[in-house]
């Protein structure tokens, strides 16, 4: 016989099935390893910037040393430029030239006074390492031509990556030249983790690694090596 | 040993993915199709990577054997009581135990790779668990100086899925002084070329209602241990492929009304896996080796919540609460 008892019991367990089905939706606590990347040292971190300095070597000077009869363009002013089989660097830059300046149109490469340099999609350009492995980088720059000089002041960054790891670096009035592939003066700030190191450059095949302002490490621009600076 | 295992096309004796295939198979549900596809898996990494791919499992293991052990605390002083059936449990994971990712320090990355011989440096080991995305490979990446000096393919998940689940027969009889003893059981079989398999576990509760016939609910307390294992065929001085036991003590309280009983608990439990095998690499005889790890399961306590309904047969369902969630439902046949 159904009592107003057995429907009160028959409501709470109807309540409590619900509410085990409700509960149901709680997941369990994650019990699998998901360990952090490595922190980076400071000597890592030098390495890193010393490979982007080198790869900026030979990245930045296309903006000056670009020849836009040998290649072709779909839109005016815009050239993509793919990196010859053999070289360090791998892969495509896309170059923009504009004459007016920032805000001017686009123009032949002969007359532009203005340019951008970037890479399309995350891989960006890669460069395989002799010692194995590699790493990546992507370039958003913008540069200030100067013709008769045929030199250019960058400004602007990108990314290097390697495997997991992504260390951003930017610019600041970077000199890239047409007689010479070592930037001639600037700077490239490279953060690499908790590190903040920046490259100083004066247009021979070394750079300097300043860490709080003070000289530490020695690159070596044309294949990346890095040498920390011994007092003494 | 190459701990990352990374050569393909080498024959290897993967008798621990067909172990855990055995364990995966102990269900009435088997969600991946082929118990072959997890073995060629395993065959491709070794221990430092199928530890945290598998853990997961072992875990999740250990909470189903711990869960459903009791569908009521009322045990009768005086009369039989005996029951036989099944009990289907399963675990709901976290999200991020479908991924996971290790970092270890290598001292001479040439162990790995002969061509970085003497550097040192870290290798992550990342990618889909066993139970994450099946058509997605996990990596082994090497890093010396900061850079990545090597790049490897791990495995893809073997089933996608967040609910790990396991089903077991059982059999009770009790009803004296408050005593009811319980037994889950596989009887001995032997799985292709794995070797006797054995699932056992036995358990024994008191309650002390008949000492409280006041007490506004139904009391009881009791054990329960559970065993599987795999017989290790190789004859290489190793018994057991796999060895793993599950342990609980728990504390119920129950209180029932005509066809229906609401219950619940506190347990106290532990569940570990040891995993032990004679690893044979045919392409580099130097990498053989004996290869053993256990992990212990995470769950160490746990609070149930359930319901019996008692019409012809005995139907609960349950919820059970630690690091792990769990929820079974058990079908049992008896008085």
């Amino acid at each position: 016989m159904i009592t107003k008892r057995n429907r009160a019991t028959g409501a709470v367990a109807l309540l409590l099935m619900l509410t085990v089905l409700v509960v149901g939706g709680c997941e369990s606590d994650s019990v699998v390893p998901n360990d952090s990347l490595p922190a980076l040292t400071e000597g890592e971190a030098a390495q890193q910037a010393a490979l982007a300095a080198m790869a900026v070597s030979r990245v930045g000077p296309q903006i000056v040393l670009f020849d836009g009869t040998k290649l072709s363009s779909k839109v005016l002013g815009v050239y993509p430029y793919t990196f010859p089989p053999g070289s360090d660097v791998q892969g495509t830059v896309t170059l923009e030239f504009f004459d007016g300046g920032p805000g001017g149109i686009h123009s032949t490469w002969e007359e532009a006074d203005y340019a951008l340099l970037y890479t399309s999609g995350e891989e960006g350009v890669t460069v395989d390492l002799e010692s194995g492995g590699g790493f990546g980088l992507t370039f958003d720059v913008t540069a200030l031509l100067d013709r008769p000089a045929d030199t250019a002041t960058i400004s602007g960054g990108g990314v290097f990556t390697t495997g997991e790891i992504d260390s951003p670096f930017g610019f600041t009035d970077l000199v890239v030249t047409a007689v010479s592939s070592y930037p001639s003066g600037g700077s490239m700030t490279f953060t690499a983790g908790v590190h903040e190191l920046l490259v100083g450059f004066d247009g021979d095949s070394t750079a300097v690694i300043m860490v709080d302002d003070v000289d530490t490490y020695i690159i070596d621009l044309d294949d990346g090596s890095v040498t920390e600076i011994t007092s003494g | 040993m190459s701990l990352f295992d990374r050569a393909p096309g080498s024959r290897r004796r993967a008798v621990v993915a067909g172990a855990l295939t055995l364990c995966l198979c102990c269900t009435t549900w088997t969600g991946p199709a082929a118990a072959d596809s997890l073995q060629q898996l395993l065959e491709q990494v070794g221990t430092e990577y199928a530890e945290p791919y598998s853990e997961v499992f072992i875990h999740a293991f250990g909470a189903n054997q711990n869960s459903n052990l009791y569908s009521t605390a009322h045990i009768p002083w005086q009369g039989l009581t005996f029951g036989v059936g099944i009990k289907f449990m399963g675990t709901y994971l976290n999200e991020e135990d479908q991924t996971f990712r290790k970092v270890v320090r290598i001292d001479d990355l040439g162990a790995i790779d002969p061509a970085l011989n003497g550097q040192s440096g870290t290798a992550v080991l990342s990618g889909p668990t066993i139970f994450g995305d099946t058509d997605t490979d996990g990596t082994i990446d090497l890093y010396a100086n900061g850079i990545l000096v090597g790049s490897f393919d791990g495995i893809p998940g073997f089933w996608n899925t967040r609910w790990v689940p396991l089903a077991t027969p059982e059999f009770s009889v009790g009803g004296i002084v408050g005593l009811k003893a319980t037994i889950r059981y596989f009887p001995p079989y032997e799985y292709g070329d794995l070797g006797k398999t054995k699932y056992m576990g036995y358990g024994l509760q008191w309650s002390p209602n008949g000492l409280l016939n006041e007490f506004p609910v139904d009391l009881m307390i009791g054990f329960f241990n559970q065993s599987l294992d795999v017989e290790n065929t190789q004859g290489l001085g190793q018994d057991k492929l796999i060895d793993s036991s599950a342990n609980s003590v728990f504390l119920a309280a129950s209180k029932s009304w005509p066809a229906l009983t609401l219950y619940g608990g506190f347990a106290i439990e532990s569940s570990d896996m040891k995993v032990s095998y004679f690893y044979e690499d045919v392409d580099f005889p130097d990498l053989t080796q004996n290869v053993s790890f256990q992990v212990d399961g995470r769950q160490e306590k746990r609070f149930t919540l359930g319901v019996t309904l008692d019409i012809l047969l005995k139907l609960n369902l349950e919820a059970g609460f630690g690091d792990l969630s769990t929820y079974s439902a058990g079908l049992m046949f008896g008085f």
